[in-house]
C-alpha cells in the first residue's frame, strides 16, 4: 500500500492565495472552537456572578475576536451571536447586564457552530464539508450500528473502514492507516479499552485520534477511556450530525498538531 | 500603492494582506497602533488601514495621533471595524478617516472596497 499523509486536509496550493489562507485559518478556527467556546462559557458564568469585577475585558476581547474570525471564515451565524453577546457585555459597565439574555446568546452561538459547519461557503472547496476521502475506521460489533455509521460517513465524503471485532482492530489499523478511529468499548474478545491502549502504545498509530462510541455512560467509564488516550467520548445513542462535527474537529486539530505538515501561513503568522 | 495595515488578529492580518496583495497593493502589516506609529515614518504608506479594537493602542487613538502630526496627517485612514453604526462611523470621520469597512469583511473583495474608498 502506498504510504499517504493522513493529514491531507485541503492543502494550500498557492502561498499567495487568500482563499488558501482562509481555508487554513478555517481549519484552525474549527479545531480551536471547542476550547474557545468553553472559555467564553466559563468567563460568562463568572461575569454573570461577579459583574464588573469579573473578566469582562478578556471576555469581550475573546467574543470580539470570535465574531470577526467566524464571520470571515464561513461561520456567519456564530459571528452574529458573538456580536450580540459582545453588545450585551456593554451592559456590565452600565450596570444593566442581562445575564439571561447573554446566556441565551451564548447557547445560540454554540448551536450556530454546528449549523454553519453544515453550510460552508463556496471558497471552502468544490465538495465543501466533505471528508476528503479520509479513512475513518469503525470498530463496532453490532452490524446495524456499524452500517449506520458507515452510511453517514460515506455521505459526508469519508471512506469508512468497518471492523467488527477488537482483536482485528489493531492489525487493520496498521494496514489501513486510518485518519481517525471510532471505537466501541464493548467488543467481544478484546474490548475497546484494550484496543485503545494498544493503539496508543504503537508509535505508528499513537497520533491517530480515537473517539469512543459506547453505551458506557458513567463518569468512571469516560475517565478510563480518556485516560487511555482517547481524544473524545460519545455515549450511545450517538447523534450523527454531532458525530460528524466531532470528527471534523478532531481531524482539524490533528492537522494543526506540532510536527504535522503545516498549512500555508503558519510560518508567516506572527506570534500573538 | 503601499498600504500600512494595523490588525492584531494574526489570521485576519494574513488574509487581509494576501487579499490586498492580490488586488495589487503593497502591504506592510503591524499588530497594533503603537507599532504603526513607529513604522509610518519609515514606510511612508499611501494609505493606512486601522483595526478599531487593538491592544496597547486602539485604532481611534492611533488615528488621532496620525492626524495631529503634520508629517502623517495627509495619509488617508480607513477603519476596519465591527461597529459600523452611524455614531461610530461619524466618530471615525470626525477624526479624519476617509471611511470604514465593516468586520467581518468580505476578505476576497477587500481590495475593491479599499480602492472604492480611496477613489472617493
Amino acid at each position: 500500500m502506498t504510504p499517504r499523509d493522513p493529514n491531507d486536509v485541503p492543502a494550500p496550493l498557492d502561498p499567495d492565495n487568500p482563499e488558501s489562507a482562509m481555508r487554513d485559518a478555517r481549519q484552525r478556527f474549527l479545531a480551536a472552537f471547542p476550547s474557545r467556546s468553553d472559555s467564553i462559557g466559563l468567563m460568562l458564568s463568572v461575569v454573570a456572578t461577579m459583574g464588573s469585577r469579573g473578566p469582562v475585558a478578556q471576555l469581550r476581547q475573546t467574543v470580539h475576536r470570535t465574531s470577526g474570525l467566524a464571520g470571515m471564515l464561513g461561520f456567519p451565524t456564530v459571528s452574529v451571536h458573538a456580536r450580540e453577546l459582545e453588545e450585551l457585555l456593554d451592559g456590565v459597565e452600565r450596570d444593566d447586564f442581562d445575564a439571561s439574555r447573554a446566556n441565551l446568546a451564548f447557547d445560540a452561538l454554540e448551536q450556530a457552530f454546528t449549523d454553519d459547519l453544515a453550510h460552508p461557503p463556496k471558497w471552502v472547496g468544490p465538495d465543501p464539508g466533505a471528508g476528503g476521502n479520509r479513512r475513518i475506521m469503525v470498530v463496532e460489533d453490532d452490524e446495524d450500528q456499524r452500517e449506520v455509521v458507515c452510511i453517514n460517513l460515506r455521505a459526508a465524503g469519508y471512506l469508512p473502514v468497518p471492523v467488527h471485532a477488537g482483536d482485528m482492530a489493531l492489525e487493520a489499523a496498521r494496514q489501513q492507516k486510518p485518519d481517525l478511529i471510532l471505537l466501541d468499548a464493548n467488543l467481544p474478545g478484546v474490548d475497546g479499552y484494550t484496543v485503545c491502549r494498544l493503539l496508543k502504545a504503537d508509535p505508528a498509530l499513537a497520533s491517530t485520534p480515537v473517539l469512543f462510541m459506547t453505551v458506557r455512560a458513567s463518569l468512571d467509564d469516560r475517565l478510563v477511556g480518556l485516560t487511555l488516550g482517547a481524544d473524545d467520548y460519545l455515549v450511545k445513542p450517538v447523534d450523527m450530525p454531532e458525530l460528524m462535527v466531532r470528527i471534523q474537529i478532531l481531524l482539524a486539530r490533528r492537522a494543526q498538531a506540532p510536527g504535522r505538515s503545516p498549512g500555508m501561513g503558519s510560518d508567516e503568522t506572527p506570534a500573538r | 500603492m503601499k498600504l500600512l495595515l494595523a490588525e492584531d488578529e494574526p489570521d485576519v492580518q494574513l488574509i487581509a494582506r494576501l487579499s490586498l496583495k492580490k488586488a495589487g497593493f503593497t502591504v506592510v502589516t503591524v499588530g497594533n497602533g503603537r507599532e504603526l506609529l513607529d513604522r509610518v515614518g519609515t514606510e511612508r504608506p499611501d494609505a493606512i488601514l486601522l483595526d478599531w479594537m487593538m491592544p496597547d493602542m486602539d485604532g481611534f487613538e492611533t488615528c488621532k495621533r496620525l492626524k495631529a502630526d503634520p508629517a502623517t496627517q495627509h495619509i488617508p485612514v480607513i477603519f476596519l471595524t465591527a461597529r459600523v453604526q452611524e455614531t461610530e462611523v461619524a466618530r471615525a470621520l470626525a477624526l479624519g478617516a476617509i471611511g470604514c469597512i465593516g468586520k467581518p469583511f468580505d476578505a476576497l473583495n477587500l481590495g475593491k472596497q479599499v480602492m472604492a474608498l480611496l477613489a472617493t
